[in-house]
This record gives C-alpha cells, sequence and structure tokens, in this order.
C-alpha cells in the first residue's frame, strides 16, 4: 500500500543539512478526457424533458431486449403495452415511474384548493403507498408483485417478465425482472509501478468550521513536502488529484444574502467571495506539482442542473497560471494509464437516498451501475439538462473506478457483474467532516483512505495515518 | 335538429378540405386540354394541393411516435435523431424540409405556435 513504501531509514531529514538533497520526480501519466458529451454546446430550455425519455428508453431498449433473452431464452416474446393480451406471459420494457404522493410537487403548493401548508424538511420522501408504474412509449400500466418498489427510483428502465390478468386488467402481474448488463470492460494494461490517483471532496472552505489546518496538511502530503524522503518518494507516484465537488461550504450561499435586492447588497461582496480565494491558495499549491481536476458539487458557485459545468478560470487566477489546472463537468469521466474513471459529485447518490428507503450510500452507487444509469431520478427530482438527442447519462462503458462525491463516510467495495468484470466503487467523504482522502492504486485497483489529524497535545503530535 | 348537435356548431371542414382536393386533381385532368388562359390558375391550384400534400406528410411524420416526441424540436433535428436511431425516416420528409428551409411551416413542427 501507500504507506509500506516508507523507505528504512525513517529519519533521514534528521541529520546535517547537506548541499544536495534528495529530488523526486513525480510519474506522469497518460490521460483521455471521456467527458466530451457533458459539455453543453448550445443552452436551449424552450423543451420540455420529454425527449429525454424517450431517448433514455430507445438507447437502452436494445440493451434490455438482449438481457431479457439471456435471461428468459430466446424465445421469449418481447411487446410493447398497446400489443398486450391478456393472460399472456411476456416481456416488457419500459421506465419505471414511482408515484408517491409525498413528492414535492409545485402544483400542489401552489393550488389554492387544497390549502396546504408547506411541507416540512424530510428527509425522505418514501411512503407505503406508492405506486410502480411501467412506461413504454405510449401507455402505462401499474406494476405488482416482486418488485420492491421502496427501492427503486423513478427513471430506471427496466424489462419485466410476467402478463396482465384478464381479472386485474390495468395492472401488470411481475414474475421476473432485469436490468440492462454492462458494457465490457476494455481490459487493463498491466503496469510494473505503483500509480495512484487521489480523491478528495467535500472540503468546504467558508464554513464557520471549516478546518484549514487538515487541508494544509493533504496539501502538503500531495506536493510532497511532508514526511521524509521515504513518504515523499511514495507521494511522488500520486499522479493526479481530483477535487470531487463541494469545495465551497454550503455556508457561503447565504439565502439572505441571495435574495436581497442587488442595489442593498453593493457594498457587500459575498461570502463565497473569500472562499474562493482561500480554495485559489490551496489549489496552486497543489496544481503546482501536479495535475489537478477540479469538478463543481452543489454548493459550488456553478450551474445547478447536471450537468454541471466546468468551474470558470477566471475564479481562480493563481491556480490556472499553471497547465496542469483542469476545471472539469460533473459527472467526469476520463481514463488514466488505461483505467476508466467516472465520478459524480454526489447529487445523484443523494437524490435517490431522499427517494427510495436504502440508507447505504454504497449500495445506490451500485445499483446506478446496475441500472446502467448514472442518475435515473434526472429530469424528474433531479435538476438536468433538456436534451432532445442523446441522454448522457446512460453509461456508455463500463467503467473500473467508479466514485461519488461527499459522501457521509468513506466506503468501498469491488462489485462484480454477471460477467465477472470488476468494478471499485468509492465513496468519498466529505473532507471538512472525515478529514479524509482516498488514494486509487491504478496498478491493483484497490483503494485505501488517508486520514489527517492534527491534536496539540502535550505527549504526541500525530501526523498522516 | 342540427343546431343541438355538436355539428351543427362546428362545421366539420374535413369534407370540404378532402372534396378540394379530390376534386382539383380532377380539375386540372380535365381541362388539361383547354385554353392557354387557363393554364396559369390550374398550376396554381395543382401547386396549392402539392403544398397541402407537403404539408400533410410532414405532419404524418410529426404524429408518427415511433420517431418520439415532436414538440419543441425542428423537424430536421427529429429527423435527424431518427435517423441516428436507424428507425430509418423517409427521406423524402428531409428533402421535403430542406427544400423550403426557410418557411416556417416546413420546419418546425405541427404545434410550433403553441408556447410551452
Amino acid at each position: 500500500m501507500f504507506c509500506s513504501t516508507v523507505s528504512q531509514d525513517a529519519g533521514g531529514l534528521l541529520c546535517e543539512p547537506t548541499e544536495r538533497s534528495k529530488t523526486f520526480k513525480r510519474s506522469v501519466s497518460e490521460y483521455t478526457d471521456h467527458s466530451e458529451r457533458f459539455k453543453l454546446k448550445d443552452r436551449t430550455f424552450a423543451r420540455q424533458y420529454a425527449h429525454m425519455y424517450a431517448e433514455r428508453l430507445c438507447v437502452m431498449r436494445p440493451k434490455l431486449i438482449e438481457a431479457a433473452k439471456k435471461k428468459w431464452g430466446q424465445n421469449v416474446r418481447t411487446k410493447k403495452l398497446f400489443e398486450l393480451k391478456a393472460e399472456e406471459k411476456v416481456v416488457v420494457v419500459g421506465t419505471l415511474f414511482k408515484h408517491m404522493e409525498l413528492q414535492p410537487s409545485i402544483l400542489k403548493e401552489i393550488s389554492d384548493e387544497h390549502n396546504l401548508m408547506p411541507q416540512p424538511e424530510r428527509a425522505k420522501f418514501i411512503d407505503e403507498a406508492d405506486e410502480l408504474i411501467l412506461e413504454d412509449e405510449l401507455q402505462r400500466i401499474l406494476l405488482v408483485d416482486k418488485l420492491d418498489k421502496r427501492a427503486l427510483v423513478t427513471g430506471v428502465v427496466v424489462a419485466v417478465y410476467g402478463m396482465e390478468p384478464d381479472e386485474d386488467r390495468g395492472k401488470f402481474h411481475i414474475e421476473d425482472y432485469c436490468f440492462a448488463e454492462l458494457e465490457t470492460q476494455v481490459p487493463v494494461p498491466v503496469k510494473e509501478k505503483d500509480r495512484y490517483v487521489a480523491l478528495v471532496s467535500g472540503l468546504d472552505i467558508g464554513s464557520k468550521s471549516e478546518n484549514m489546518m487538515n487541508l494544509q496538511l493533504l496539501a502538503d502530503l500531495l506536493s510532497g513536502q511532508l514526511g521524509d524522503e521515504g513518504q515523499q518518494e511514495a507521494a511522488a507516484n500520486i499522479v493526479r488529484v481530483i477535487v470531487a465537488g463541494n469545495s465551497l461550504s454550503q455556508d457561503t450561499r447565504d439565502k439572505n444574502q441571495m435574495k436581497q435586492a442587488k442595489y442593498l447588497t453593493k457594498k457587500t461582496t459575498a461570502s463565497s467571495v473569500e472562499a474562493v480565494k482561500s480554495l485559489d491558495d490551496i489549489l496552486v499549491q497543489l496544481a503546482a506539482s501536479m495535475e489537478v481536476d477540479l469538478m463543481p458539487g452543489e454548493f459550488d458557485p456553478a450551474n445547478h442542473t447536471l450537468p454541471q459545468q466546468p468551474l470558470h478560470r477566471c475564479m481562480f487566477p493563481q491556480a490556472t497560471m499553471y497547465p496542469t489546472m483542469h476545471c472539469v463537468t460533473n459527472p467526469y469521466d476520463f481514463s488514466i494509464d488505461g483505467v476508466r474513471i467516472l465520478g459524480t459529485s454526489g447529487q445523484n447518490v443523494q437524490d435517490i437516498y431522499r427517494f427510495s428507503c436504502l440508507e447505504d450510500h454504497l449500495q445506490m452507487l451500485e445499483n446506478t451501475l446496475i441500472w446502467g444509469h448514472i442518475a435515473p431520478t434526472a429530469p424528474d427530482t433531479l435538476g438536468c439538462y433538456p436534451y432532445y438527442d442523446e441522454d448522457p447519462f446512460i453509461l456508455p462503458e463500463c467503467p473500473h473506478v467508479y466514485f461519488a462525491g461527499s459522501m457521509p463516510s468513506y466506503q468501498s467495495k469491488v462489485f462484480r457483474d454477471s460477467k465477472g468484470q470488476k468494478v471499485l466503487l468509492i465513496n468519498v467523504p466529505r473532507f471538512s467532516q472525515t478529514s479524509t482522502c482516498v488514494l486509487v492504486n491504478l496498478r491493483t485497483l484497490e483503494c485505501q483512505p488517508v486520514t489527517f489529524d492534527m491534536s496539540f497535545q502535550e505527549d504526541s503530535f500525530e501526523g498522516e495515518k | 335538429m342540427s343546431s343541438d348537435l355538436i355539428t351543427g356548431h362546428f362545421r366539420q371542414k374535413r369534407t370540404t378540405r378532402s372534396s378540394a382536393k379530390r376534386t382539383e386533381p380532377q380539375s386540372t385532368q380535365q381541362t388539361a386540354k383547354p385554353k392557354s388562359v387557363q393554364l396559369g390558375a390550374d398550376k396554381q391550384s395543382s401547386s396549392k394541393s402539392e403544398t397541402e400534400n407537403d404539408l400533410d406528410v410532414l405532419k404524418q411524420f410529426d404524429l408518427n411516435w415511433e420517431y418520439g416526441p415532436c414538440t419543441g424540436i425542428t423537424r430536421l433535428q427529429r429527423w435527424n435523431r431518427a435517423s441516428k436511431h436507424d428507425l430509418n425516416p423517409p427521406v423524402a420528409v428531409k428533402e421535403l424540409i430542406l427544400s423550403h428551409s426557410d418557411d416556417s411551416m416546413y420546419t418546425h413542427c405541427l404545434w410550433n405556435d403553441y408556447e410551452l
């Protein structure tokens, strides 16, 4: 692992200063960007979201039919909903819609006849009375049996095998169901040396409880200024750092300030200005010595709808002087040394948390992989750009590493699909709360957390663990 | 009695249009030979029916559910999207759209005038 490469002569720096000290060159890796589909070319919002759902169904239908034939035999019949006959066992492919009573609806809020008080803040919007409905291009039908409606969300494309009974028309009784299979992974080229990619998220600069000390320790470790020569040599193998969203804190989005009229706020500066300056100071230290990818998150000054566009380079005047500084989209898809890495800043997982009964964030991340779609709840409950000719969130290729940022705790797992392909799932925790970053070894495709802790006690100085 | 039925209030436009279409080609056939003075007028009426035919073809392209939703995007965008998914939309439709690329009746969908 990373720390085991600490050299034998630890404490080598505790000597007299010499004229020449050891320097270590940072390894260089091949990088290819695959996030072109997330960059918006035009911004036409005069469209409805029906196009996105139609696109999603159209693209995923052949994959689902293939998976259905594999599971239930080549002779199984696939029908559209309007072709369904009673008591006939068929496979139907469609998009799931979860009808939730508690789902916040702007229509209900502004409707006078309901006389509704504003809903209290809820963590989850699920209810026992939720219903699952399957929609294809023309019709929709209620689904009963088998599918766990509490664990599923709107927008997942599924193939169901079952029939519509004669006495219970309008409902489809499911015997079995399946999702699309993951595409074939491109095999990873074998490497001799260890190379690491650092993932960090949720820096939350600008909050009242910001922890700049631990952040500085992180920057020092990654740029090789922390630790003795062995650790510096190990740090030279970290080729890239990805800041996966929420670099600015939620507190910088002061609601009062945002709602005030412009003429009142003329003399005051937004709290995000100071925070961005601090972020720039940290980023310039990192960018001076390694490749940095900065992804926007939920509370960063970027657009709200997915896919979030890269933060503007004018915000980081010092860091963007270096060519190693890259502002990238959220979600972010790239490959480094042949390892395909895909990740988001966590909004997709957060939204699934709100609208399903699942508690384990890693399980939700795994589910998005099984469903074949990064953010199935977009555009229903997660803001999304109204695409009309593509759905960029469908997984094009099976990634080797799949991460989500701003998670409450560090979790990781190796997911194996039906073809035996392995995907490393990583939940990158919020650095402001856990002071933990994640190092991914590109050679072995394993990851480990690195936690920073400082406590000024009389006896010991605890550096990195 | 007819005033009680809805057909008394709203004239059925379909019959007049289709009868107009039916009568027009017949009239052009009948008057094919005659005086040259009338030819100009007949050409206009035949081209009018061609326009109506074209618009009808485009309308059928809009309403065809296989190519996905039609509102909010131009017909050319929808045609390109359909051909990208190998749905084989008729090439004649694309030619029609491209030949009248400045006329919004051809380029935009049936419900173009209705705001979102």
